[in-house]
């Protein structure tokens, strides 16, 4: 995983886009930007372009995939081919059907699954452009897009990464920080319920070096809430009452 | 309440804190974790200080399903003697983006009989019914009310547009004579 | 579930249009309003996103280096292909790629390889063995008709956007050099879809139109007004003067349109 073919921190203690180790990328969320979706959210996170689109609730189909006292969500994480640097096939990749069910396991403890028996939500998600940590950015737009299509929540989800190059552990990691350094750590967070729903890791940390990564993850993804939060009161603060 | 008092209130989101059950009565919109009342949707909070009780008003169209006394439309997708099913479209005035699968009986039509369900819609008609129960996990539906009942018809024969005429649906194209169980405003109804 | 709605709009729509109307309040050769936006994808060679009313489709252009065609030694090769992602529309479900996409696909094709928009020849690193491959993938993100105009008009414009790596041959390799070239464009076609409703033609059909038109005909024009791809959709059929007067139309609307393309 290490190849260090370049310096990621420099001496000034900067990253190669001349953030600080525990600084975010400039991001940026749209919400309800897709007209055919009952919710929709467009997040920028540095260089990813991320679109997450909520559909339904919804009769299941097929019926036998439903369950009697819940709703199912399902999700689809899927990358442009043109996303990243070489051409991906747009077919599904294992990397693309994996990362779709711990988004999907990510959202689950949020959803009030038991309100909607026998119906299922689609959440789906499109990667345009692809530069580390996408998964995280993904959780983000997509929480932000079921909360947009009104379905009942306990709260919002905001994930984001830590990891570790060049023995400093940092804080949203881009492409680059991935590939070479020596961990990644996603988390998603459910900021009021002080929640855990993803946390992955590869690499090799020792113990306290974890424990300062997922501080460090944990304390950008309340930044990240702090984000979501104004970017659902910007789109709703003309909204006076909807009919009912 | 009025409504003034509903859009006043301050913009809250899931997960945000709207005070504890030793002070206020959670109502709609609210849900209680370890005595804490917090929003669950995106909406106005509305503290109603007089009657010690919170409760939080959509924004945002909320995902719905048929409940018992919604307003639904939606298209006949088949029919036998006694039972009609329904894709159910539209709750309310929610557009639904999926849809549900409700069933409407012959006993449930009108109040008066009705001998054949044949008589009453066909497949392809655009029918609004009321939700009346949902035993065994399947949407029971009513047209009994007069402003209930196919909205929009299609001939059988020919697929035109039918117009209600008299007791009964007549099809300008073919002149082909059916029979509906129609609503009011048949022909008109918005969708 | 809007197609339900639709079949009773019919018979509006179809009035409307034959008092020479429109439900959205366009003339019968009226586009939506159109945006184009280049460059947004800054990962991908070129890319273009076109808004056609609520309509919205992204193009992303990948270069690659790869074989040519056999028949073909000493030209580059041009690879469109169409997803239509499920969260433009209930009605796109995710999966392999249906007869419609293919179709989109095909449309945008057929539009800049007959136009010969790309000047191939240039694209060849050595005759028969190395040649620049272009991939054009056109992803539709909200879908309110017309996806065959949005799709052809984004692909142009992503083409116009396209840099290549600079490159040197040593030793068999080929070995990317640091610099940029523009790709060669040398056509821009436009292509232009009329909606046939009650014997009239309409000119860019969105989502309501489509769900009832009789039929559908999609012409690409050229910079020199000549015709270079066409297709008919739909299950009605055109009359000759029909045809006859959307060849007239397009290549007015193309000229039209084409001045919206930066180059």
């Amino acid at each position: 995983m290490s190849q260090k073919a370049e310096k990621l921190i420099d001496k000034k203690g900067l990253r190669l886009d001349g953030r600080k180790p525990d600084e975010l990328r400039p991001i940026k969320i749209e919400v309800g930007i897709l007209s055919n979706a009952d919710g929709s959210a467009y997040i920028e996170q540095g260089k990813n372009k991320i679109l997450a689109a909520a559909f339904g609730p919804r009769e299941m189909h097929p019926k036998h995939l439903a369950l009697p006292d819940r709703m199912v969500i399902r999700c689809r994480y899927h990358m442009a081919p043109f996303s990243v640097q070489e051409r991906k096939s747009p077919s599904p990749s294992r990397r693309e059907i994996e990362l779709s069910k711990v988004i999907k396991e990510s959202l689950e403890p949020t959803a009030f699954m038991e309100y909607y028996p026998r119906t299922g939500v689609d959440i789906f998600i499109e990667v345009l452009q692809a530069d580390g940590s996408t998964r995280c950015a993904s959780i983000t737009a997509a929480s932000v897009a079921m909360a947009d299509a009104g379905i009942p929540m306990r709260d919002l989800v905001a994930a984001c990464s830590a990891g570790k190059v060049d023995d400093t552990i940092i804080l949203d990691l881009m492409d680059t920080e991935d590939k070479q350094g020596s961990a990644d750590v996603p988390v998603a967070l459910m900021p009021n319920q002080n929640a855990i729903t993803l946390l992955q890791m590869d690499g090799t940390l020792t113990s306290e070096e974890f424990e300062n990564a997922v501080n460090l993850a944990l304390e950008g993804c309340r930044k990240i809430y702090a984000m979501q939060k104004e970017a659902l009161k910007t789109k709703y603060v003309d909204v006076k009452e909807v009919e009912e | 309440m009025n409504s003034s008092e509903r859009k006043s209130g301050k913009i809250v989101l899931p997960g945000d804190s709207l005070g504890v059950i030793e002070e206020f009565t959670p109502d709609p919109g609210t849900y209680v974790k370890d005595g804490i009342i917090y929003s669950g949707i995106v909406g106005r909070a509305l503290l109603d200080l007089s009657n010690k009780r919170v409760s939080v008003y959509p924004l945002v169209h909320g995902a719905k399903i048929p409940k018992i006394e919604s307003i639904v439309l939606g298209q006949v997708s088949s029919v036998q003697a006694e039972n009609a099913s329904i894709r159910i479209f539209k709750i309310g005035n929610k557009q639904l983006s999926g849809f549900f699968t409700g069933i409407l009986h012959i006993s449930d039509v009108q109040p008066s009989y009705v001998e054949s369900m044949f008589d009453v819609c066909k497949p392809g008609d655009i029918m609004r019914a009321e939700v009346i129960s949902e035993k065994n996990q399947v949407y029971h539906l009513s047209t009994k009310d007069r402003n209930l009942g196919v909205v929009y018809a299609f001939c059988s024969q020919c697929g035109y547009e039918l117009e209600a005429k008299r007791q009964t649906a007549y099809c300008p194209r073919c002149g082909k004579i059916e029979k509906r169980k129609t609503t009011l405003d048949y022909g008109k109804g918005a969708l | 579930m809007s197609s339900v709605i639709t079949r009773v709009k019919q018979k509006q729509i179809a009035q409307t249009i034959a008092k020479g109307k429109r439900l959205d309040d366009r003339g019968l050769t009226d586009y939506r309003e159109m945006k184009i936006e280049q460059g947004i994808i800054e990962r991908a060679e070129g890319s273009a996103r076109i808004l056609l009313g609520k309509t919205e489709v992204l193009v992303g252009i990948k270069i690659e280096i790869g074989e040519p065609f056999s028949d073909t030694p000493n030209e580059g090769v041009l690879t469109v292909n169409a997803e239509l992602v499920p969260l433009a529309s209930p009605t796109f479900e995710p999966g392999p790629p249906d007869e419609n996409s293919i179709e989109l696909a095909r449309i945008v094709d057929r539009g800049i390889r007959e136009s010969k928009t790309i000047d191939t020849e240039k694209l060849v690193i050595e005759p028969g063995k190395k040649v620049f491959v272009v991939f054009v993938d056109v992803y539709v993100l909200n879908h309110d008709g017309n996806l065959i105009d949005a799709s052809a008009l984004a692909a142009v414009a992503a083409l116009l956007n396209t840099k290549m790596s600079n490159y040197e041959i040593k030793d068999d390799e080929v070995k990317i050099k640091p610099g940029y070239t523009q790709l060669p464009v040398k056509k821009h076609p436009i292509t232009v879809t009329f909606a046939k409703i009650s014997d009239k033609l309409v000119i860019d059909p969105w989502l309501e139109e489509e769900q009832v038109m009789d039929a559908r005909i999609s012409m690409a024009i050229d910079d020199d007004g000549n015709i270079c791809a066409i297709q008919k959709g739909g299950s009605g059929y055109f009359t000759e003067k029909e045809v006859l007067e959307v060849a007239k139309m397009a290549r007015e609307k193309a000229a039209e349109i084409r001045k919206k393309l930066k180059w």
